[in-house]
């Protein structure tokens, strides 16, 4: 893996993210990557309570014109997260937290679109286009993914944060 | 005063307990980004209703979503107080934590411009109906504020005295 690090650090971008010093730099990244994290976080974690029983008087279809709201954070994020990753590739890469993070994404994604599917586009009988009063007519199964992906995004938070702590390696040159 | 708040915080068992452990931190850190989460996604939410979107759910309906933003808000105070008590210094000295204060002093006095003088008006607000341009104001600016909150907070470490 080593050359292919190297590779990286020494490009123009890693150098550009790494050496300038500048809050709208690297920083930036950070902030960004928050922002996402509470827009798609924020949008995803309403979605479930409401699907567990939360706030009943909101229209649960209504719901979906939020949706694009978590997308927009995902946007953010993958931009974001591609220059951290660009700016520390070692760094991550060496640490096997950084693929359980990924993965807790990936499946959190998919959870979601799961719930989507079901609930927003109708796709379970019964659930698309409740009104009020809807959380009794729902799906176990569809309650069940939502206390998921609470738990999923949950999680993945505790990983990113904890990548700062748990690198062995912060470049390739040591 | 600042110095006595200092001294006072730095000798708390709570920062005692901030300071004892990297894990100690780190976990602290994750329940902050999670009542972060709860207050912008709760919050979040209702201010871009109010301002026009998502109107076929109704203002009030929503509204009841709001006591999970103050318990990620709750969840951020406890947690903000430690990091605080553990290194006052890293916080009270720091141009990013000055600004995350009067973004959240702000927050609170629209918070307050909110249920003194739009709320009565807004609960009203049913589904396809616009808020008042006056209620869409405050809404904007909570948007914005808290925005600014978490973006000061990522920048802290970048401002170290």
């Amino acid at each position: 893996m080593d050359p292919f690090f190297v590779w990286i650090e020494e490009s123009a971008l890693t150098t550009f993210l790494r050496e300038t010093n500048s809050v709208f730099v690297f920083p930036a990244m950070l902030v960004l990557h928050a922002v996402g994290m509470a827009l798609l976080v924020g949008t995803h974690l309403v979605v479930a309570v409401r699907i567990l029983g939360l706030a009943p008087l909101v229209p649960l279809s209504a719901l979906k014109f939020f949706v694009p709201v978590g997308w927009v954070g995902l946007g953010v994020n993958v931009f974001s997260g591609v220059l951290l990753l660009a700016a520390y590739p070692t760094k991550a890469l060496t640490n096997p937290l950084f693929y359980i993070k990924m993965s807790l994404v990936v499946i959190a994604l998919i959870v979601f679109t799961k719930i989507n599917k079901s609930v927003f586009c109708g796709a379970s009988e019964g659930t698309g286009g409740d009104t009020d009063g809807g959380a009794a007519t729902l799906a176990l199964r569809d309650k069940r993914m939502a206390m998921l992906l609470l738990i999923l995004w949950a999680a993945t938070i505790f990983a990113g944060r904890f990548l700062a702590y748990t690198y062995t390696r912060l470049t390739a040159f040591n | 005063m600042i110095e006595d708040f200092e001294m006072w915080a730095r000798a708390t068992q709570w920062g005692e307990f901030g300071r004892s452990s990297q894990w100690v931190w780190a976990t602290t850190e994750s329940f902050h980004f999670v009542g972060l989460s709860l207050l912008i996604g709760t919050v979040g939410l209702f201010d871009l209703r109010l301002m026009g979107m998502a109107k076929s759910i109704p203002v009030a309906a929503l509204h009841r979503l709001i006591p999970l933003g103050i318990a990620g808000y709750a969840v951020n105070l406890f947690t903000g107080s430690l990091f605080l008590c553990a290194y006052p210094d890293q916080y009270l000295y720091n141009r990013a934590f000055q600004f995350k204060m009067a973004f959240m002093v702000l927050a609170g006095l629209n918070i307050l411009a909110f249920y003194s003088a739009g709320f009565r008006q807004a609960k009203t607000v049913g589904p396809g109906e616009d808020a008042s341009l006056q209620i869409r104001l405050i809404a904007a600016f909570s948007f914005f504020l808290w925005f600014g909150v978490l973006t000061c907070g990522r920048l802290l470490t970048f401002y170290r005295p």
